[in-house]
């Protein structure tokens, strides 16, 4: 389980995360939402160990990620918004150099780089260079990447931002099949079709706090609005005067 | 036009001024240029004084200094500037907005000319002013020598640069595809046969030495040998010399072909911009399978010499030597280290050693002790090109790494072993190189090798722990990421360390010395504070190399991945 409690990041000016207290359970799909600027990819990040927060924790199986990040890591595997990666390395050597991060090794890591490349339709690109490959090729990588050491909780920002139509449809797969295996997923994203189809729970995230938290069932209880899609109960919680305003 | 610079122009100020930090900085780094000036000036200043006072010769020896001076500037322009435009020119992350904007390939050119220029030459003029200034303050040059100075090293750089950007367009045009690597070598290997024949030509050691030529008359002639008329540098500092000795007609003759030269050769530029470009970029942006594949001989080799380490030290090790041989932006720089050690080797041959009057041995010991200075150095030198930029290098992909199950200083080991094998290699082979032509004493030459072989590791483990702490991740040019605040405190920091280490092991090493020429005797009490001054410096040593990757590990930690 993921916990997140009280968790808080304050920059200079800006209070990017605001006391965020959370559970992720196990084998659930858990999807952020949140206006650009919310603090999605902060909260994120401190999650992953990529920022340190100024005041809280996050807890993987018990273990603190700012007191033991060495053994929380382990149990995460993480996707960035922007997939930068080594562009002097091939496909296959980016995929073993991964699995060596997490200390794998070995003629089955070949096997399994080959495979992802191939589930993510990269075969015929292993053995040329980072450089020369797609934004979005470059995004299935990086999928490839954080599932080559089959990690227990899958961390994603953004995932469907520059993959194009086959390659939303393999990840809505793959993140069926990984449910179904009892892993755990939480993404941010802001695909509201997409999160109302694969959640479990949803969170919505606006100026760093948590200001609704349930199934789109409870959603749409929270925000008042009977029948109504994750997109208006979005607007409602989030910008509820911007149509007004807009005058539209 | 001018909207072309404000990008670059509002980013640069807003670096410079945009925290409280960056204003010290940019205080610390001008006392550093301002110290660093002001030395090379007092050092040049007092060696004109020196030679002025020498009859007969000393005005042709300042004179032949000038030239050698500013035709090994204008190499190093034209290379820095062939290097800079590849990523001005083709690399950069604004060239498509650029090119879709509705300007023409002239805009274009000039926009990005004085970038590359600017880039690429502002280190060697600021080398070159207080070499110009001592020169017009020494030997009176007037008010008329300093406006010529900076009309005709405008001009000068003008030409260096031009040369270089138009040497880039047209070889990414003629070779194939993304062919950098062969690209580059074909260059380095032009620019290094320029300063071979250059060196040849002028062998500057024979000024040291005038036994070697036959007669006065043949060592004069040689001084008063003219130099080539076709080169930009003897047209510089023939302006220079003309102008000191007031011949101010001589000085416009030689003013003119530099002028002209650079209005005709930033003509060609866009001449060479319009014909080549648009073709070069074209073919630039096609993709190139990988070299080094994981199944071929070099890679058993890296598994063999990474083979004690862990896993995530050999991955970052093996990536990092990948990239490096993948990437002609890095791998270049080795050429530069390569002309460096030349330089340095050949040099200490030229050494006039032998005709010294007085004993030799004692003298010879002492300049291999005071040589390690000079090869810390060296050392120092490179790792400000190799060291320095290893974390930084990680670039955007740092998130990689921070959200790997990994110690970070696992991160920095693998780093330091890196860049520390290639180090060690060369310093080992500069100090036993050197002190086997000086036919040191077998202590001397053990002490110098320990020395260097400690200091290296320092230099090595405080190169990659600077670099940490004042990274670039972001970043158009490899060659950039040194060139800037962290690098220098890095350099000086290092050079301090050196330093300290050298006079530490002076007093003890003079006495050891002392004590081998004249067959003198040691007491207990010699030998314990020799040993207690040797492992003084080991200690400092040791310490600053922990202190740095301390600080190193805790910044990576605090930077956003």
């Amino acid at each position: 389980m993921i916990e997140i409690r009280s968790l808080t990041k304050v920059y200079t000016n800006l209070r990017a995360v605001d006391n965020v207290n959370l559970e992720i359970k196990e084998g659930e799909l858990f999807s952020l939402l949140g206006p650009n600027g919310a603090g999605k990819t902060t909260l994120l990040k401190m999650i992953v160990g990529l920022l340190y927060p100024t005041s809280g924790d996050v807890i993987i199986d018990g273990k603190s990620i700012t007191k033991e990040p060495v053994s929380s890591k382990k149990l995460l595997g993480f996707i960035p918004d922007r997939p930068f990666v080594y562009e002097k390395l091939t496909g296959l050597e980016y995929l073993i150099f991964v699995a060596n991060m997490y200390n794998l090794d070995g003629d089955n890591i070949e096997k399994r780089a080959r495979e992802l490349l191939e589930l993510f339709s990269l075969t015929n690109f292993a053995n040329e260079m980072i450089e020369g490959y797609s934004h979005g090729m470059k995004q299935r990588l990086v999928f490839a990447s954080a599932m080559i050491h089959e990690p227990k909780y899958l961390i994603v920002d953004e995932p469907m931002v520059g993959l194009d139509p086959r390659g939303i449809t393999l990840l809505k797969a793959i993140f069926r099949s990984m449910k179904k295996k009892g892993k755990t997923i939480l993404m941010s994203t802001h695909d509201l079709y997409i999160a109302e189809q694969l959640s479990d729970r949803i969170g919505i995230i606006n100026e760093g706090r948590l200001i609704a938290l349930g199934t789109a069932q409870q959603l749409r209880e929270q925000a008042g609005i009977k029948g109504g899609n994750l997109e208006s109960i979005f607007l409602k919680l989030t910008h509820e005067d911007l149509i007004e305003e807009l005058n539209l | 036009m001018r909207k072309l610079f404000n990008p670059a122009l509002l980013s640069f100020r807003r670096t410079l001024f945009a925290s409280k930090k960056n204003r010290v900085k940019l205080v610390g780094l001008f006392l550093m240029a301002a110290g660093f000036f002001s030395v090379e000036y007092l050092f040049i200043a007092k060696m004109l004084i020196y030679f002025s006072k020498t009859e007969l010769i000393g005005y042709l020896l300042i004179e032949k200094m000038l030239y050698m001076a500013n035709f090994i500037f204008f190499f190093m322009l034209v290379f820095s500037n062939i290097i800079t435009s590849i990523s001005t020119y083709y690399t950069a992350d604004d060239i498509p907005l650029l090119l879709s904007a509705p300007i023409t390939l002239e805009e274009f050119f000039y926009s990005r000319f004085i970038q590359t220029m600017i880039k690429s030459s502002w280190m060697i003029v600021l080398f070159g002013l207080p070499i110009y200034i001592a020169y017009g303050t020494i030997l009176h040059g007037g008010i008329v020598y300093y406006l010529s100075m900076v009309a005709s090293l405008g001009f000068f750089v003008l030409i260096a640069s031009s040369t270089g950007i138009i040497l880039t367009i047209i070889a990414t045009y003629i070779l194939p595809a993304r062919r950098f690597r062969e690209f580059m070598l074909f260059i380095s290997i032009i620019v290094f046969i320029g300063i071979y024949i250059g060196f040849r030509i002028i062998r500057p050691e024979r000024f040291l030495n005038p036994r070697s030529f036959e007669n006065v008359v043949g060592y004069l002639a040689t001084l008063h040998s003219s130099q080539s008329l076709l080169l930009p540098s003897t047209w510089f500092s023939s302006t220079l010399m003309a102008c000191i000795s007031h011949s101010y007609l001589d000085g416009i003759h030689m003013f003119l072909p530099l002028i002209s030269t650079a209005m005709g050769i930033t003509a060609t530029g866009v001449f060479t911009t319009y014909m080549f470009y648009m073709n070069g970029f074209t073919k630039a942006q096609e993709s190139k399978n990988a070299n080094l594949g994981r199944k071929g001989v070099f890679y058993k080799w890296l598994n063999i010499l990474t083979n004690r380490s862990s896993l995530f030290v050999k991955a970052i090790i093996k990536k990092d030597v990948l990239s490096f041989f993948r990437d002609a932006s890095q791998w270049s720089q080795l050429l530069l280290l390569g002309a460096l050690i030349l330089v340095y080797v050949y040099n200490f041959t030229a050494l006039p050693l032998k005709n010294i009057p007085f004993p030799t041995i004692y003298l010879k010991n002492i300049v291999a002790f005071f040589n390690l200075g000079l090869a810390a150095f060296v050392i120092t030198a490179i790792a400000t090109r190799f060291a320095f930029p290893s974390v930084s290098l990680e670039g955007r992909v740092l998130w990689l790494i921070k959200v790997s199950p990994n110690d970070l200083s696992e991160l920095i080991r693998a780093k330091v072993l890196y860049n520390l094998i290639p180090l060690l290699v060369v310093a080992s082979a500069l100090v036993f190189f050197t002190n086997h032509v000086l036919g040191v004493f077998n202590f001397i030459m053990y002490l110098s090798l320990i020395t260097m072989l400690l200091l290296t590791t320092a230099i090595t483990n405080m190169g990659v722990g600077f670099g940490a702490i004042y990274p670039k991740y972001h970043y158009e040019n490899v060659a950039d990421i040194s060139m800037g605040f962290g690098g220098l405190i890095f350099m000086v920091a290092s050079l301090g360390l050196t330093m300290i280490v050298l006079v530490i092991e002076a007093i003890p090493t003079y006495k050891l010395m002392k004590a081998f020429t004249f067959s003198l005797g040691l007491n207990f009490y010699d030998y314990v504070w020799i040993s207690l001054l040797y492992l003084l410096s080991v200690s400092i040593i040791s310490y600053s190399t922990m202190y740095v990757k301390a600080k190193a590990i805790k910044t990576i930690k605090i930077t956003e991945g």
